[in-house]
């Protein structure tokens, strides 16, 4: 609304001067003008309609007409020139009243459509998921997190695309010392683009090269709440329907949200499927060739006879047979992911079924190896979260190497490693694995040990 | 005190079971074990109590940092070496003793040399981690492991091929007078506290130290030990039981869990206390680590801005790991290992009068 933007009309015109979208409109009544520059694929036509150009025929009068938009909730202060180009970039409006200019938010959101949960499904949770508009996201969090005190903090991120990020806490709950490290880490995140909240997830990871997610992702209003109460900090960014949630520990990555739905000893039962589901899809292919080729005396006789009567004429040592099939197993796995539906389950078959039975008929594995790699698979898809996961699923690599060089007992010992490198990570103050975290109330003074 | 002071505690009396205590304390089996028994866990918790209660005068503060603000220099330099040392020589006993076992029941292929290296390498992972999450991860292969372990020994009580009558026998030799090495070796299974030197750093709050639980530690060591020594010779025999090198080892192999998928619960047990011992050695050498990069943290030795004078003493814990445990043939090592039991006792004494020595300075002090 200065006065000393001379060359600001030229100066829009000039720049976007190859963006056909760009609309600059001049209305006339009673010989008075006022111009209109906005663009058209992402600024609100109708609002603009309704709110600028027919008031500017009802009124009449200009200095009316400057008092009236002045006075709209959608009203923007602007400091230099730059600033009205980015803003008329994210879909702002600008009038231009003689030599008087008034900046305006009609932001016209396409993707704040609320979208059914597609990675984190429940039975009796919410079905809805975050949309990708920020805002859309907001209203969903405070329509479920009634607290005056809540804190929303808006900020912009990212030195290209300048998207908006939101913090949001409860101060209430929140660590004070947690909240200042992750502040600082978005501050000194130095990335001219950030597009979604995964690419956070990484950087936020202070060591480069990481296996363990340090910060949780979600989709799910439910569990932002959740995480909001329980003291954690919120991170979202515009354009993705998923939230960054930190600090997250081991536990959080094993908890679904229907822990909380369901009766306690059915979600006691729930849970100790879960970590039975991890052991076994961590140890299972270590312990088979573990089992064949160092020490066969540990199960009974029968089982220990079967086994080697199902690998008789198996030409590989036991480790290659496993590793041949949990590789074909993996490629399964990423190609159903990324190929399109039609094709997907087609590939699963030909895949699981075919090539399972012919590998076997054709004795290059054994009949237990296809029941292993199986148990495997499934087990291994009981982890809730997909980061853990896919992280569960690169260490059981690890376990199969220790027990290819020393049989149970390098199992046994790689197990333990892979036990102190889950300690030794450390979410933003919070140590990432132990047996018994404390009180709420302790962990927030920073008292522990 | 802090939950962590207990795992420590609990920790030496599982480890304990494993290696070679149980054949050093059944050696005396005739000759006044259960007296020197009883007399190792009076003698033990006492020094548990004075140790503990000068600790906890200090929180936050490990023996390192007491040394440096009241004794003279030359002192705790040769003092934290030769705790080092000694902390190293409490770890590579239970190294070499569980590679040895390793060798002869789970792989007995593979050379001492590559047991061992493996052994090292997760080793030498938990050694580096802070010393808070090294009481993590003992608490985490406690829980793992305990209670396991607890119904291992409840099925080898109540197992039909224990012989209660045979395991009372010990008891009627209560005339022996008691012998000193028995005692020093019964006392490693209350030895815990000691790590405390180290570990105290990490307890910053105001610690209290009380009488019931301790005297429930008490009564726990003794009946850790009775069971230590009383079930082996309940399943082998008073005089078979002498014969064996691992009577622990024996008796498990003689529990059958007929239901249950593993049919042998000797491998369970192995693979148990293949974790316990793993973690006590971590334990061990992260104090022992401690002291000597209290003695010397080798500034000068650094590449590219990072230090490198914790891997001089890594270095050393290997190659003198892998030198040792191939060098000592069994026999010896077991000899050798009761050498070192023996000198807990003159140690913890001197400790105590250092430890009061502290005290009185700090008094004078103040004064």
């Amino acid at each position: 609304m200065r006065q000393n933007f001379l060359g600001l009309a030229d100066k829009i015109l000039e720049q976007f001067s190859q963006a056909d979208d760009l609309i600059h409109h001049d209305i006339k009544y009673n010989g008075e003008t006022v111009t209109l520059y906005f663009l058209k694929s992402i600024a609100n036509e109708d609002s603009i309609t309704r709110l600028f150009i027919k008031p500017f025929f009802e009124v009449g009068n200009l200095n009316e007409y400057c008092s009236y938009i002045r006075s709209l909730t959608i009203f923007k202060e602007f400091k230099d020139e730059d600033e009205v180009l980015q803003a008329l970039s994210i879909g702002h409006l600008l009038v231009k009243v003689h030599y008087q200019y008034f900046l305006f938010d009609t932001k016209n959101v396409k993707n704040n459509v609320i979208l059914e949960t597609a990675v984190e499904t429940t039975v009796h949770g919410p079905h809805t998921a975050f949309s990708e508009d920020f805002e859309t996201n907001l209203n969903m969090i405070r329509h479920r997190y009634h607290e005056p005190k809540l804190a929303i903090e808006i900020d912009k991120i990212g030195k290209r695309n300048d998207v908006n990020m939101v913090l949001i806490y409860d101060p209430t709950y929140v660590n004070p010392n947690t909240l200042d490290a992750i502040k600082t880490d978005l501050k000194n995140l130095d990335k001219s683009l950030i597009i979604s909240v995964g690419q956070l997830q990484k950087y936020m990871n202070k060591k480069s090269k990481a296996l363990l997610p340090t910060t949780l992702l979600t989709e799910r209003p439910d569990r932002t709440i959740f995480a909001i109460e329980k003291g954690k900090v919120v991170v979202m960014i515009d354009g993705s329907p998923f939230v960054l949630i930190a600090p997250a520990i081991f536990y959080d990555f094993m908890s679904a949200m229907d822990d909380i739905y369901q009766f306690f000893w059915a979600t006691m039962f729930i849970r100790l499927l879960r970590y039975g589901g991890l052991f076994l899809t961590l140890l299972l292919p270590g312990l088979y060739v573990a089992v064949t080729s160092y020490n066969t005396e540990v199960f009974r006789v029968q089982l220990a006879l079967s086994i080697a009567s199902s690998r008789v004429g198996v030409p590989y040592p036991s480790f290659i047979e496993v590793l041949f099939m949990l590789l074909m197993m993996e490629f399964l796995i990423e190609a159903s992911l990324r190929l399109p539906k039609t094709i997907s389950s087609t590939a699963t078959m030909v895949g699981g079924l075919i090539l399972g039975q012919a590998a076997t008929e054709a004795v290059l594995i054994s009949n237990i190896m296809i029941i292993i790699v199986a148990a495997v698979a499934i087990a291994n898809f009981v982890i809730p979260i997909n980061e853990m996961s896919v992280a569960i699923r690169v260490l059981k690599y690890v376990l199969l190497f220790t027990a290819s060089i020393g049989g149970l007992m390098g199992l046994t010992l790689g197990f333990v490693m892979i036990l102190f490198y889950f300690i030794q990570v450390d979410s933003y103050g919070e140590p990432y694995l132990k047996v018994m975290y404390e009180k709420k109330e302790k962990s927030v003074k920073g008292e522990s040990a | 005190m802090s939950r962590y002071y207990y795992y420590l505690l609990i920790l030496n009396m599982l480890a304990n079971i494993t290696v070679f205590t149980p054949k050093l304390l059944l050696e005396k089996r005739t000759n006044g074990m259960i007296g020197s028994l009883i007399i190792a866990v009076i003698l033990g918790i006492t020094f548990l109590w004075i140790i503990t209660k000068i600790f906890i005068k200090f929180p936050g503060r490990g023996l390192p940092e007491l040394l440096e603000s009241y004794t003279p220099k030359w002192f705790a330099k040769l003092y934290l070496l030769g705790a080092g040392l000694t902390w190293y020589v409490a770890g590579i006993t239970t190294l070499i003793g569980y590679s040895f076992l390793s060798k002869r029941y789970l792989n007995p292929d593979m050379s001492l040399t590559m047991i061992v290296s493996i052994f090292l390498v997760v080793i030498t992972f938990g050694i580096l981690m802070k010393s808070q999450k090294v009481l993590y991860a003992l608490e985490f292969a406690l829980a793992l492991c305990a209670p396991i372990i607890i119904v291992i020994i409840i099925k080898a009580s109540f197992s039909d091929s224990m012989n209660w009558e045979i395991a009372r026998m010990p008891f009627t030799y209560y005339r022996n007078l008691p012998s000193y090495e028995t005692i020093s070796v019964a006392m490693f299974s209350v030895l815990g506290y000691i790590n405390i030197s180290i570990f105290n750093r990490e307890w910053k709050k105001p610690q209290k130290l009380k009488i019931g639980p301790i005297a429930g530690i008490g009564l726990l060591a003794f009946i850790n030990l009775l069971t230590t020594t009383l079930i082996p010779i309940g399943f082998n025999g008073i005089d078979g039981v002498g014969d064996i090198v691992y009577p622990w080892i024996f008796t498990s192999d003689s529990i059958r869990m007929e239901f249950f998928f593993l049919e042998r619960v000797f491998i369970m047990f192995l693979l148990l206390y293949l974790v316990i011992s793993l973690i006590s050695m971590v334990i061990h050498w992260h104090v022992g680590f401690q002291f000597l990069m209290g003695f010397s943290t080798f500034p000068f030795i650094k590449w590219k801005k990072h230090q490198l004078g914790k891997y001089v003493y890594i270095a050393f814990f290997w190659i003198a790991s892998i030198q040792i445990v191939n060098r000592i043939p069994e026999f010896q090592a077991i000899s050798f290992i009761k050498l070192y039991l023996s000198l807990i006792i003159p140690y913890i004494t001197f400790m105590v009068l250092l430890l009061f020595f502290i005290v009185r300075k700090v008094k004078k002090n103040e004064a």
